[in-house]
């Protein structure tokens, strides 16, 4: 009995030894995206825009646009004026000792002003006196007026010795003021008139050994608001550079655009006439083919008139160059589907040198832009586009631990777009190596397939693609630094079954939900 | 959804994976003279209203929960279940020689041990979520609303008198908290439709849990009481009632504990593409997931009461001549989650140093009961085994496992 007993209790003692983990699996599934993508959401700009029911792509970009201080600006500009002391003067207060008026010419190169008008400008005059008595400048600008009130005021400057001239700084704000640049005679140009009366302030004394009054005059700041005159046979030139990223992500393949033109429209708002030359427009798509754009006017100079009217009336003058499918490559290059386009000009004012007497004229709301115009329907064709990104991703479980050891994406879509698409997914380890491909087990079907829908006003076609993640998939999964999304579209005619040339109706959108279900195996 | 299915998974396997601790072996009542007695108690009991033995084991034991494991255990459950466990050991030791408060007759008592709590009062949906997942319950409501959790891990010493005739008893206890976890799911329920496009998450609860891995998180006071009543009991005969209370008290929390209390309704159908690889992505550096669920996170010193119980009953009777005597009671915990727990069995003595029993019981964590013990005496000491779930042993069916030792030592 008693070992019957001991038995017992040592029996009951050892029953519970864990030897193993605790395993079991349970399905989970959850929701991971609701989205809808239109067209809007891949342009942030007037790009697409409805024309009878269908989007049409308006590329219009404005490639440069220059403005009046492009062509015309006055460098800062320092000019000294010496005036000699009276000798042996017994000065007695409000006697005017000396005046002086003066030419100031300003160094322009080739650019010949009659008259500017500014929105803003200073001269800073430094006045260094050495005599015994305050001396008062009296400084007028006979050329400077405001409202039809020639510039005139006065400003002091204290007594002082040769070895300490008294100091005076004063500034001269000339925002608003007009400047006639014809000199004393009114015939030159980039001359400013000054006139300078020296004025006792004070008794003084005889000055046996004077030395001069110096008078400093710095134009600084100046911002032209209207300038008349010749502008001189300047030339601009620059190369602009325009990247398209969403065109970065095209892999292969292509797509077939209709007829279509590019128009490079020149306005001109100045009164000066030009000549332009369009020196290359090209671009270089992912792959890295580059196409130019050749024909039409390519590398052909074209004329540029002047603007016309006035303030208030000013008519800018336009120029457009058209390059369409008769005259170039056009379409040859928009195919190319390059994300990175260059843009060459060059302009040259006055090519005819002072045809207008020195009557150029340019305004402060005057520009000369140069804008490309491309509106085209939105229909395309594609032919095994493949468009491709690269997401980096880093996932960590552990097998030995709760994990997720399968389980499949679900993607369900209703596509308004008349593409059809199939998109898969290649896992790579950081090496770059693709380890596994998951492919969707249909495709994305294009709207074509579907029915009608009196809401949207066109037709919509429902999908669901499944991804299936497989153990083996799922057991490589914390190797995988990096995801490339590869999706190909084409543009299918489910008549023919070719692909065409499709218009996109307005407000076509692709709704997306993706879910997830997956089993997970539960370790403790 | 995998935190929360980890929670449930951890709480199962604490609740199981211990042994046991002896509450209902018969008390070999003796009013016999010693100088000092000597008591080790140490075991548990796991065990609830639905969860079959068979998915038990596998978190004792390990192995796969099989799907015929899962289905057997999730067909029995019942719109309410419950689930629990007890688990400790304790050492006593009783002076009769020494007089305490100059009363001749009181000894005194020392007295330490080590205890753990755990208890679960939870939905049948609970147990589908943790072991289905969510997936077969698309186009239904998940509701695991009312599901209550206590957990609480203590260490206590203690000092008291004893009666050295009646040996009745009652100790001071002071309590070392080590870990507490307690959970009130007031409404919890998880909408999801057909198709699986949308899920909203209802929630109305709170959540205490320890903010630190400190072994002593807080302090307790409390009592253990022992009383053996005589009543007459049939003709000429005398019984004995005990009436007994053990770790009956309150601590208090000095440590900080996490509260995690939420009030919402949070809808998802998924991410924008603009939320998902966007200027305001969701997985920004300001995600914080509990903002975006509506859970408030604060910290608080709590007050709580001990998971202690009070039990009444008739005991086995050392002085009976019989050789058959019955035993029977009653034990309640204050919980919620413990429903009062009835038993009544069967004590047989077939030699002078040998006791064999059976019961009955219902109630607790679970429902019926059958439990088996034996006691043997050799000479000054006695070894007592004994399990109050008898088919846990025998059945995958069984809804728990149990089994408690004593070793005693008197002279």
């Amino acid at each position: 009995m008693k070992r019957t007993a001991t038995f017992l209790i040592l029996l009951l003692l050892v029953v519970a030894c864990k030897k193993e983990k605790t395993v079991w699996e349970n399905d989970w599934s959850t929701p991971i995206i609701n989205d809808t993508l239109s067209l809007a959401n891949l342009t942030n700009d007037s790009t697409l825009i409805e024309s009878s029911g269908f989007y049409e792509l308006d590329m219009s970009r404005t490639l440069f646009d220059l403005k009046i201080s492009e062509f015309v600006s006055i460098p800062d500009t320092t000019i000294q004026e010496v005036f000699p002391a009276p000798v042996g003067l017994n000065l007695s207060p409000g006697f005017t000792f000396d005046n002086s008026t003066t030419e100031h010419v300003i160094n322009l190169d080739d650019i010949q002003l009659k008259k500017i008008i500014l929105d803003e400008g200073f001269i800073d005059i430094r006045v260094e006196n050495p005599l015994a008595t305050e001396i008062i400048f009296e400084v007028l600008l006979p050329g400077v007026s405001k409202d039809g009130v020639l510039f005139s005021n006065q400003y002091s400057s204290p007594a002082g010795t040769a070895a300490n001239p008294g100091i005076s700084n004063q500034t001269i704000d000339l925002s608003g003021y007009t400047l006639d640049l014809t000199g004393v005679s009114g015939g030159e140009y980039n001359v400013l008139v000054s006139t300078i009366n020296l004025i006792a302030g004070q008794p003084g004394a005889f000055v046996l050994d004077p030395d001069p009054m110096k008078v400093d005059a710095t134009f600084r700041g100046i911002k032209i608001n209207y300038a008349r005159g010749y502008f001189g046979n300047q030339i601009v030139s620059d190369t602009t550079n325009v990247f398209l990223e969403v065109m970065n992500s095209v892999q292969s393949g292509a797509i077939d655009l209709p007829n279509t033109s590019i128009t490079f429209e020149i306005e001109n708002g100045i009164k000066v006439s030009a000549e332009g030359t369009l020196t290359t427009v090209t671009n270089t798509n992912l792959s890295g083919n580059t196409v130019d754009l050749t024909g039409g006017q390519m590398g052909t100079s074209f004329n540029v008139d002047p603007a016309t009217g006035t303030w208030d009336n000013l008519s800018p003058s336009l120029k457009s160059i058209n390059f369409n499918s008769a005259n170039s490559n056009i379409e040859a290059y928009i195919e190319n589907l390059g994300a990175s386009h260059d843009f060459g000009y060059s302009l040259q004012l006055n090519p005819w040198g002072n045809v207008s007497g020195g009557y150029d004229e340019v305004f402060s709301s005057s520009k000369l832009s140069v804008r490309m115009k491309a509106n085209m329907p939105l229909t395309i064709g594609i032919d095994a586009l493949v468009l491709r990104d690269t997401f980096d991703i880093q996932l960590n479980q552990d097998p030995e631990k709760t994990h997720i050891k399968s389980g499949e994406l679900i993607l369900q879509a209703s596509n308004g777009f008349p593409i059809s698409g199939s998109v898969k997914l290649m896992l790579c380890d950081q090496a770059g190596t693709v380890l596994h491909t998951v492919i969707g087990s249909s495709e994305l079907r294009s709207s074509l397939y579907g029915a009608y829908s009196a809401k949207h006003g066109f037709e919509v076609e429902d999908s669901e693609i499944r991804y299936l993640l497989s153990e083996a998939v799922l057991n490589d999964i914390n190797n995988v630094y990096t995801i490339i999304v590869e999706s190909t579209f084409n543009s299918i005619n489910p008549t023919t079954g070719v692909n065409e040339q499709m218009s996109i109706p307005f407000g076509a959108f692709l709704a997306v939900k993706l879910k997830t279900k997956f089993t997970s195996e539960n370790k403790f | 959804m995998k935190g929360f299915q980890r929670f449930i998974a951890v709480l199962v396997l604490v609740l199981s994976a211990f042994h046991a601790q002896s509450q209902i072996i018969p008390l070999g009542y003796d009013t016999l003279k010693y100088s000092h007695e000597f008591f080790l108690d140490a075991g548990g009991d796991y065990y609830g209203s639905s969860v079959e033995r068979d998915l038990l084991s596998k978190f004792i034991r390990g192995g796969m929960i099989t799907e015929e494991i899962k289905d057997n255990s999730f067909n029995r459950h019942k719109a309410i279940n419950r689930f629990g466990a007890v688990l400790g050991a304790e050492f006593e030791y009783r002076n009769y020689n020494k007089r305490i408060f100059k009363k001749k007759d009181w000894g005194f008592v020392i007295k330490g041990g080590y205890h753990l709590f755990a208890g679960m009062l939870y939905s049948k949906d609970l147990f589908g979520l943790a072991f289905y997942g969510n997936e077969p319950y698309m186009g239904e409501t998940i509701d695991i609303s009312g599901t209550n959790v206590s957990y609480m891990n203590f260490q206590k010493i203690g000092f008291g008198m004893i009666d050295s005739k009646t040996k009745s008893s009652v100790s001071l206890n002071v309590y070392n908290i080590s870990d507490r976890f307690s959970g009130n799911f007031r409404t919890v329920k998880l909408f999801q439709d057909l198709a699986g496009d949308e899920i909203t998450l209802e929630m109305d609860g709170e959540v205490d849990v320890k903010n630190n891995k400190k072994f002593n998180q807080g302090i307790g006071f409390g009592l253990d009481l022992d009383f053996k009543v005589p009543v007459s009991w049939g003709k000429n005969r005398k019984a004995f009632l005990r009436f007994q209370a053990q770790n009956v008290g309150f601590a208090y929390m000095y440590e900080k504990q996490k509260v995690y209390s939420f009030d919402t309704t949070f809808t998802f159908d998924g991410l924008t593409f603009n939320q998902l690889i966007g200027d305001d992505s969701f997985f920004g550096d300001s995600l914080n997931i509990l903002d975006t669920l509506g859970i408030r996170t604060t910290e608080k010193n709590r007050t709580v009461m001990l998971p202690g119980f009070l039990q009444i009953g008739k005991i086995v009777d050392e002085h009976y001549d019989g050789k058959v005597q019955s035993f029977f009671g009653l034990r309640l915990y204050p919980s919620l989650i413990y429903s009062p727990y009835i038993f009544a069995g069967v004590d047989y003595r077939p030699a002078k140093w040998a006791r064999i029993g059976a019961n009955v019981a219902y109630g607790g964590f679970g429902g019926f009961r059958a439990g088996l013990y034996t006691n043997l005496t050799f000479d000054k000491y006695s070894v007592g085994v004994a399990t109050e779930n008898i088919l846990g042993f025998f059945t995958k069916k069984a809804s728990g496992q149990s089994l408690f030792i004593r070793l005693r030592c008197a002279f």
